[in-house]
């Protein structure tokens, strides 16, 4: 009993860890530049493609593969951000509907390119310890370690560095922000970089553990999403709480109650947002 | 008309307006004044329905209306207007002022979808009265024009003309000159009085304290969320303490309006 | 005679060339694949058409897929399980789904914009998770499902016949929801939509409102997915994903918000392009998507701007002629 609820706890808060970055990525793009970017689902899927191609096409590293990930996505982020959001005016719907046909897009450049079958990556940290005669891969705890590691640098960035002020204080008000000198577009720029980058990073760190194919992202996306609206729209702190408890409460409920699982989870979101709809650490 | 007893409202850990009590005589042209954040908005925001009272009784026309929803409040008679200009910015003039109509239409949904002879005649009825308050309002040329493109002054008194539309007994004017020259001001004034006039009592939060002494036939002072002073205009304003909030708050804001609400 | 009514003359006379044109379609093309691309249409624009009333009263619905399965589920299951017939059944289905809308629309009358939305989502996932869990219900089988029975001695088991009962429902449907977006009725939703807090300050109940627009709505796509059931022949639970969620709501993004034709053009669009496009899975989605987001991109009204932007472009085109004209 107690193995199956540590072994529960450590698998729920490695989900619970790739699901806090791709909401904070989510929760960050609709805070500061109040986009809802439903392709980050996509953008997850790519993280793991791209890292896949980098370790077997090209041999390069696992953590180097993960850098150039990151700062790929990132890249890609800004040229989305220039390219195409800055010029769009229009409502909510529009960007998530647009944003759902771009995730479709990139799906089916994928499918081309990278083919329909999920492909495995070896992984790079074989091997496992055994504490208290749980069994803990060698490969989960490096995720963990470096989600958690990435997630503490996006939080002091926002807390004590004059661009993450910036950035947060154009998610409050953007005129205030403006009157106070914060370049507007460089925040927006800035931010959906680091949104996309946390995206990437988080298909990238999970491409070793499970395997890699087009169609990833697409139930990652659902469960993002209502983290992000659980933890409040907009609040990181609240998309890194929430994912963790997603993550964890999930596998819990898939070790103890098997496929009903997502059905009661689903029925619990509507309860707390039906409670209260500002999610649980409403705009800062 | 309006009775307010021991109104009382917290929100977290500040008391915004604390154990308020007065009555509004009917017919009568009562203004709510002090400085700014003593609590005006929030009293009229409790009345109007948009926030509950923490404690307290808000009575109209005899009846309890504490912590009923602003459609029903607004039902029973008390209709408010609101500081900002708060109108369908998509929609035109006359759709505007139209949607004022809503608590005097008779003929039901299906009705109109059908266009019955009753409906029919009730609309055209209340589209020529609508084009003739607009001709006061010299915007009869422009009925069909986005809101959006109205000056300030027309998008206040349009705002005004929507809640007049509902038939209110009593009407809550909410900083009604905010932002207006003094040619607005005055057409404001006249409005306030014909609105009087046609027996609809009125109650309004100003900061200017000149037009308030002038159009009011009371004065209820508030600071800080208490009532300091309730009276005629000239007892009002002769009161010490009335005296030390307005020029405490004077010392630090010159003229007595603020430059953004 | 005086303009408007003119006007009105020369438009009443177009929709009823258009009428008879559709009501004879049938009967001049004899392709079964057209009339099945015209019945895809046709529910599409159905349930386009009542998302689109449900989010211009100022809710953002975006799970009609459920409501769709409540309809097509409930046929099945009341003809299995009770025997009954298309059209006693369809009154039953109507309470229920009424029932449901009721509670829903209830229970999250003080939830607004993007919480909402989520809550609709989650909704429509719920509905499905239970079909698919619910033995009962049927669980991933396929259920097959007969056409309507005769009603007045006209037969519908042919295709021809479920084409003109959803003809008809589009033009009452459509006719409807485009008199009541006109009345006042129409104005106060479109108050409530766009400025809730005025609304309530002139007596209009929003949470009435919001509910009985639900109401209505989820009527209309469940008796759609009757339809929807009755047609295709057989169900099962992949035809009611998010998938289908989103495919209507890009009827009304794609073919615009402005008015009731937006969404039966976007239906059209939306059905007819997966049909034109070639190749497999992966290069229609890329093409798809591509497509959507052109649209999107140009027209950000949707398709039933494109009259409008037309104008405006060539407007600005000739705008720049005088200079040639005065003959430099």
């Amino acid at each position: 009993m107690y193995i199956l609820i540590s072994q529960s706890l450590i698998n729920g808060i490695l989900a619970g860890m790739i699901y806090a970055l791709i909401a904070s990525g989510f929760t960050l793009l609709y805070g500061n530049a109040g986009v809802l970017f439903f392709a980050i689902g996509e953008v997850f899927m790519l993280g793991a493609v791209l890292l896949y191609c980098l370790i077997e096409g090209m041999s390069i590293s696992y953590f180097l593969g993960v850098v150039i990930v990151m700062a790929l996505l990132g890249t890609f982020g800004m040229f989305l951000e220039r390219a195409i959001f800055r010029r769009l005016t229009g409502n909510d719907l529009t960007f998530a509907i647009g944003s759902l046909a771009l995730g479709m897009l990139i799906t089916g450049i994928v499918l081309k390119t990278f083919g329909e079958r999920g492909k495995g990556l070896i992984t790079p940290f074989p091997g496992s310890f055994k504490i208290t005669g749980l069994v803990i891969a060698y490969d989960k705890l490096i995720v963990v370690g470096v989600g958690l590691v990435v997630i503490v640098a996006l939080h002091l960035f926002f807390s004590f560095t004059k661009t993450g002020r910036a950035i947060r204080a154009v998610a409050q008000d953007v005129e205030a922000a403006q009157l106070m000198g914060v370049e507007v577009f460089r925040v927006k720029s800035l931010t959906f970089f680091l949104a996309l980058a946390v995206a990437g990073l988080a298909g990238a760190l999970v491409a070793p553990l499970y395997y890699v194919d087009a169609f990833m992202g697409t139930p990652v996306l659902m469960t993002a999403l209502i983290v992000v609206v659980l933890g409040g729209l907009g609040s990181f702190p609240g998309a890194v709480i929430g994912g963790l408890v997603i993550g964890v409460l999930e596998n819990i409920g898939q070790t103890f109650l098997g496929g009903t699982t997502t059905l009661l989870l689903f029925m619990i979101v509507i309860v707390m947002l039906i409670l209260r709809p500002e999610g649980l650490f409403a705009n800062e | 008309m309006l009775e307010v007893r021991k109104l009382t409202k917290r929100f977290g850990g500040l008391t915004a307006v604390n154990n308020l009590s007065f009555e509004v005589e009917r017919g009568l042209i009562v203004g709510l004044i002090g400085p700014n954040g003593a609590g005006k908005t929030t009293v009229f925001n409790l009345l109007s329905g948009y926030h509950k009272p923490s404690e307290g009784d808000i009575i109209f026309n005899k009846k309890k209306i504490s912590g009923m929803k602003p459609n029903k409040i607004a039902s029973r008679g008390l209709v408010r207007t609101f500081q900002l200009v708060n109108l369908v910015k998509n929609g035109t003039a006359i759709s505007n002022l139209l949607a004022g109509y809503h608590l005097q239409r008779r003929a039901g949904i299906l009705a109109t979808i059908v266009k019955t002879n009753k409906a029919r005649s009730e609309e055209q009825e209340l589209w020529d009265k609508a084009i003739e308050i607009l001709k006061e309002m010299k915007l009869d040329k422009r009925w069909n024009q986005s809101v959006s493109s109205l000056p300030h002054g027309n998008q206040k008194a349009l705002g005004m003309a929507i809640a007049l539309a509902a038939k209110p007994t009593m009407i809550l004017l909410d900083e009604p000159t905010a932002g207006m020259n003094a040619t607005e001001r005055a057409s404001v004034i006249k409005a306030i009085h014909r609105t009087r006039e046609t027996g609809v009592t009125v109650m309004l939060v100003e900061h200017d304290l000149k037009m308030v002494m002038g159009v009011c036939d009371r004065v209820i002072v508030m600071n800080f969320g208490h009532k300091i002073s309730e009276g005629t205009p000239e007892e009002v304003s002769k009161n010490e303490e009335v005296i030390k909030a307005y020029l405490g708050y004077d010392e630090t804001n010159r003229s007595g309006k603020t430059v953004y609400n | 005679m005086n303009e408007v009514a003119v006007k009105t003359i020369k438009r009443s006379f177009a929709y009823f060339i258009g009428l008879i044109f559709l009501l004879s379609i049938p009967l001049i093309v004899k392709s079964a694949y057209f009339h099945h691309l015209l019945i895809m249409i046709g529910l599409a624009a159905l349930l386009g058409m009542s998302n689109r009333l449900i989010i211009n009263s100022g809710a953002w619905f975006m799970g009609m897929a459920a409501f769709y399965a409540i309809g097509a589920y409930g046929l099945v299951l009341l003809r299995e399980k009770v025997g009954m017939d298309y059209w006693s059944a369809v009154p039953v289905i109507g309470l229920i789904t009424a029932a449901i809308a009721l509670g829903l629309g209830y229970a999250t009358s003080r939830v607004r914009g993007i919480p909402f939305a989520i809550i609709s989502v989650a909704f429509a996932e719920v509905i499905r998770l239970t079909i698919i869990k619910t033995p009962f219900l049927g669980g991933h089988k396929a259920w097959v499902c007969p056409p309507p029975e005769p009603i007045f001695g006209i037969t519908l088991s042919s295709k021809i016949g479920i084409y003109y009962l959803i003809l008809v429902l589009c033009v009452i449907v459509g006719f409807l929801f485009h008199r009541l977006e006109k009345s006042p009725t129409g104005n106060a939703l479109m108050t409530m939509a766009e400025n809730e807090e005025l609304a309530e300050s002139i007596g209009i109940n929003t949470t009435r409102y919001k509910v009985v627009v639900l109401m209505v709505g989820a009527l209309v796509a469940s008796l759609t997915g009757t339809l929807f059931a009755s047609y295709i022949g057989i169900i099962g639970p992949t035809s009611f994903s998010l998938m289908t969620s989103v495919i209507i709501l890009m009827t009304i993004v794609i073919g615009g918000m402005a008015n009731i034709w937006g969404p039966i053009i976007g239906a059209a669009f939306v059905t007819l392009l997966p049909e034109i496009l070639p190749g497999q899975a992966a290069d229609q989605n890329i093409a798809y998507a591509t497509i959507v987001l052109l649209t999107l991109f140009w027209l950000r009204e949707g398709l039933i701007s494109l009259p409008k932007q037309l104008k405006t472009y060539f407007e600005g085109r000739a705008a720049h002629k005088p200079a040639s004209i005065s003959g430099r």
